[in-house]
């Protein structure tokens, strides 16, 4: 019985690392394909933190805990540095 | 109360996260990314609240706070296509009990 449980908790770890690299893939192919336009640089955030977001469920997948939680909470202020910079850019346009 | 606060934070910013993860991925397919910028007015007078507001919106995907202006409790926030302002701060009720 423990046996299956484990083989059970093992499968669903893959199931779950095989959707974030999945969902990774999809995500980055319009990061390629889109045209720059207004507010852009935005929208190629949002999809990087499409991107975070399944980093942090393979982390937790592969039984780095600590760095998938570290990973959670840092991401976030990189995204905001990096929009806060991009909409005080004077250089824009 | 307020552990009755963080696990309602922790539960609809974790749907919060699931739900814009799948409409981002979703977007990416189909193309109908349409960014813009917009001025939220926050409930909460806590500083410390409202970073955390910022934090949980920065984090949730779709979402992404650019500025915050804590004198007037106001965020500007870039969201992936127009949307309500509740779905943009589903968690905001929660963080208020927490820390107001």
């Amino acid at each position: 019985m423990v046996m299956l449980m484990e083989q059970f908790i093992g499968i669903v770890k893959d199931i779950l690392v095989l959707i974030a690299s999945f969902g990774i893939l999809l995500a980055s192919y319009r990061l390629w394909i889109e045209k720059d336009r207004k507010n852009i640089i935005y929208a190629r955030i949002h999809i990087l933190g499409v991107i975070d977001c399944a980093c942090f469920l393979i982390f937790i997948a592969l039984g780095e805990t600590l760095l998938a939680f570290v990973y959670l909470i840092l991401a976030p202020f990189l995204a905001h540095a990096i929009a806060h910079a991009a909409y005080n850019d004077n250089l824009s346009e | 109360m307020r552990l009755l606060g963080v696990i309602g934070y922790l539960a609809v910013l974790i749907k919060a996260i699931c739900e814009s993860w799948v409409d981002v991925v979703k977007r990416s397919i189909n193309g109908e990314i349409h960014p813009q910028v917009i001025e939220i007015e926050s409930i909460i007078n806590n500083p410390t609240g409202l970073v955390l507001l910022s934090w949980s919106i920065t984090a949730t995907p779709g979402t992404l706070v650019i500025d915050l202006i804590p004198e007037e409790r106001k965020l500007k926030v870039a969201v992936i296509s127009p949307r309500s302002r509740e779905d943009i701060v589903p968690f905001e009720p929660y963080i208020k009990k927490i820390f107001d």
